[in-house]
């Protein structure tokens, strides 16, 4: 069987490569992918733990109701992210987070 | 057996390996949309590494709302906007290096961290997986074993009934522990997502010009 740091260490690199993506780009969308990336490498984690806790022959399921929720928040959170995306790029026409410094004209 | 063994331990790595190379990909292609793509096959190779852990539910529904709801979203916007390549000058040495060491840091960290866990001790003694609790750090996960703990549910309820056959019912075990013990947090849940869907309808209403 696979251990557990074997799960752990792959969330903690596909989380490292969503931080890294968040880094680097500059375009708006691309940042929002990278964050997706992150929860979804929680996920793995949380999933992970929740096997690994079941000692008496059934895995502990609180981990993946957490998991659940996470899913759904960041379900509505990209919700939310990219109807601020389209009004923002409605009023300047640009996704560069270059143009993204100042609040208001 | 052996070879069952050895091929769905390959299996994690090779989903491993896929969701690695498809992430880098993200950020390293210029394309929104070929960034989008690579991302969603990301995904799907979460959802795989979820069902090797024995989550069917949850990569069910990784599939179902990242791959299929968040990635086509992400891709109707990159279509709507009408998003042009970005442009890639790698004279931008400054950010990529942040970026690289940020990153390094955290997978050393993290590493650190995961290598050095205690064992869980067994329970009970039919685990036969792991040994006594001062064995080596690595924390081997337990083997699914229903029919040892069929006595924690109730009489006569159908998960009662299967767990003693030995079946494993996932879908509604998540169900028992959340609709008993996290009842009032998947009522919260359902509010924010409620929240959510009103302040989107709200943030794209054209502002009237008076």
């Amino acid at each position: 069987m696979i251990p557990l740091t074997h799960y752990l260490i792959l969330s903690g690199i596909l989380f490292a490569i969503g931080i890294a993506g968040v880094i680097i780009r500059r375009d708006i969308i691309v940042i929002f992918m990278c964050l997706e990336m992150m929860l979804s490498a929680a996920n793995i984690s949380l999933a992970a733990f929740s096997r690994a806790q079941g000692t008496m022959g059934l895995p502990v399921y609180d981990p993946q109701v957490l998991t659940l929720f996470v899913v759904a928040i960041a379900a509505a959170e990209v919700a939310i992210g990219l109807a601020l995306v389209i009004a923002f790029y409605k009023a300047r026409r640009s996704v560069n987070t270059k143009d993204m410094t100042v609040l208001k004209d | 057996m052996d070879l069952d063994i050895f091929f769905n331990n390959l299996l994690f790595y090779v989903f491993g390996a896929l969701a690695i190379v498809m992430g880098l990909l993200v950020i390293f292609k210029k394309n929104p949309v070929t960034s989008a793509v690579c991302m969603g096959l990301s995904f799907a190779s979460t959802a795989a590494i979820l069902f090797i852990l024995g989550a069917h539910f949850l990569g069910v529904i990784q599939l179902l709302v990242y791959t299929g709801a968040i990635m086509v979203l992400i891709v109707f916007i990159v279509m709507m906007m009408n998003i042009k390549e970005a442009e890639m000058s790698y004279r931008r040495p400054l950010p990529i290096a942040l970026g690289i060491l940020v990153a390094v840091l955290l997978i050393a960290q993290v590493s650190n961290v995961a290598v050095s866990i205690p064992s869980i001790p067994p329970a009970t003694a039919q685990t036969s997986a792991n040994s006594s609790p001062k064995a080596a750090p690595q924390v081997i996960l337990p083997e699914i074993n229903p029919a040892a703990v069929a006595k924690q549910f109730p009489e006569n309820s159908k998960l009662r009934q299967l767990t003693e056959k030995g079946e494993f019912p996932d879908t509604s075990l998540l169900g028992y522990t959340l609709f008993s013990k996290y009842n009032a947090t998947i009522m919260i849940v359902s509010l924010v997502l409620l929240a959510a869907a009103v302040g989107v309808v709200a943030l794209s209403r054209k502002v009237s010009s008076r």
